[in-house]
């Protein structure tokens, strides 16, 4: 092991704890209210990287955390860890998501329309306020449609997609235990959706930029609001217990030859996590597709391709525990680092 | 209204007035709380389109309750930590379920619905009013 036991210094490390809480103020005078509204984008990360959806332990967790994205996700995984699971909520499908933004690269016209929604993709990033002044205008008013299924479905129903085959019989559950490779499908899809969101640009990036050959169509990029359902012990019926925020997204690749029938079909990728991230869903998608076609690899040395690479550097907090081990006392290990450099420099005296 | 409706539409509505109703189910009726709320979590699957397959996404963090009220078994569940909502309305659930109160429970399930609704519908209208038809150049 590189560290050792210490021991002492309580003193020191309750006023150190004291000064972090006085630095901070731990947002007071903000109610959680405001910090779940304010500050939505960043709960929702939380929220999805601590793979615990509680929009009020993420306002929580953002004010303990004096903002730290990374911190506050730790404390939803913690909570999670120390809850009871009570089961499994029906299956969502992102098809029946009620959507406030729904757009579509591939097509200009689909079923349900293109949404903008809310979007900060057509705002000047500049400061002066004359900028950001909207020009007079008058709201349109369009009805929505009940549901919007995915602007893929035209290509599903012509057979023009790529199904992969489905191997298992139910979810795997990394929050349980980890699986060895060849890792299933739906934990590489875990791990991703409670990924953390940096990592998983990055490595996404590193595809489309050139260590990989991906440039993905947007097909159905959405967000919107799921119902959470479960079954009424006492009746046996389904009862929708709450509606949660969620961002889906399908990605279209190039085509590839099917192997179960030799027809060419596009290959497409998925993403979805908890809250409104848009950035996350893509990159989800591009991942997914890198990693399941291997059509995408260039020269077979790409890491976005490698699920080995990608399963095991994308979560948040554990790279980030990994990261901040080394502020603990290495003083004994360190002091072994030092004897060792003493005799070599004696060693290569002597030589 | 179904018996299943009440526990979203409920959660529509401010937490005093659930908490006042369930007091008068308690003047009518002997309730006993066979499970003090808790804070439990619920896996979400999640179908994935590529495969046919599905995965989880991640936990909702629920709070559920069991009572019995005049024998009759009451539950609720509700998304976040809220211990008061998951109480009271599984104590509404029950003597739904018992035959107490029903009119008053359904007159406030109702209410929760319409405010529902009107959040629903004013959130549509603003979220219409960015639908886009792109012109081709």
């Amino acid at each position: 092991m590189s560290y050792v036991a210490i021991k002492g210094g309580t003193q020191a490390i309750h006023a150190s704890k004291k000064l972090f809480r006085d630095l901070i103020h731990e947002a007071k005078g903000i109610t959680d209210g405001e910090l779940q509204q304010g500050l939505l984008f960043a709960c929702d990360r939380i929220m999805s990287e601590g793979a615990l959806y509680s929009e009020k332990l993420a306002a929580e967790a953002l004010r303990r955390a004096g903002g730290d994205l990374l911190e506050a996700a730790f404390y939803l995984r913690a909570h999670r860890s120390t809850c009871k699971r009570i089961g499994v909520a029906e299956l969502q499908n992102s098809n029946s998501m009620q959507v406030l933004r729904r757009i579509s690269s591939a097509f200009k016209d689909v079923e349900g329309g293109q949404i903008l929604g809310p979007s900060c993709d057509y705002v000047i990033r500049l400061f002066q306020t004359h900028v950001q002044d909207d020009e007079e205008f008058s709201p349109q008013e369009n009805s929505l449609a009940n549901s919007t299924p995915s602007a893929m479905e035209s290509l599903r129903r012509n057979d023009q997609i790529f199904t992969l085959d489905n191997h298992e019989k139910k979810p795997y559950d990394v929050s349980r235990s980890f699986p060895l490779p060849p890792y299933p499908r739906s934990a590489l899809m875990q791990v991703m959706s409670r990924g953390e969101t940096g990592a998983m640009l990055a490595f996404a990036y590193t595809s489309m930029r050139g260590y990989g050959d991906v440039h993905p169509t947007i097909g159905d990029l959405r967000i919107g609001y799921l119902a959470l359902e479960f079954t009424h012990p006492f009746t046996g019926k389904k009862v929708k217990i709450g509606e949660i925020r969620a961002t889906a997204c399908e990605s279209i690749g190039s085509f590839n030859r099917d192997p179960r029938d030799g027809n060419l079909r596009l290959s497409t990728g998925f993403g979805f996590c908890f809250g409104f991230n848009e950035t996350k869903a893509i990159t989800m998608s591009i991942l997914d597709m890198t990693m399941h076609h291997s059509g995408y690899s260039v020269g077979g040395v790409d890491i976005a391709s490698n699920p080995e690479i990608v399963i095991h550097h994308i979560d948040g907090i554990e790279s980030m525990g990994f990261a901040n081990h080394f502020k603990l006392p290495h003083y004994v290990t360190f002091q072994a680092d030092l004897q060792v450099l003493d005799t070599a420099v004696k060693e290569g005296r002597n030589e | 209204m179904n018996r299943e409706d009440l526990i979203f539409f409920l959660q529509q509505v401010d937490v005093q007035e659930l908490s006042l109703l369930a007091e008068k189910v308690g003047e009518s009726g002997d309730i006993q709380i066979i499970q003090q709320p808790a804070t439990e979590t619920l896996m979400v699957p999640v179908n994935d389109p590529v495969n046919n397959g599905s995965f989880f996404a991640g936990e909702a963090l629920v709070s559920s309750a069991v009572v019995q009220v005049n024998k009759v078994n009451g539950w609720a569940m509700v998304l976040d930590d809220k211990a008061d909502f998951a109480l009271n309305i599984a104590i509404l659930d029950g003597a739904y379920g018992a035959g107490v109160e029903q009119d008053s429970i359904r007159r406030l399930a109702a209410q929760g619905k319409e405010n529902h609704r009107q959040q629903k519908s004013k959130r549509e209208k603003k979220v219409g009013s960015t639908k886009v038809s792109f012109d081709l150049m």
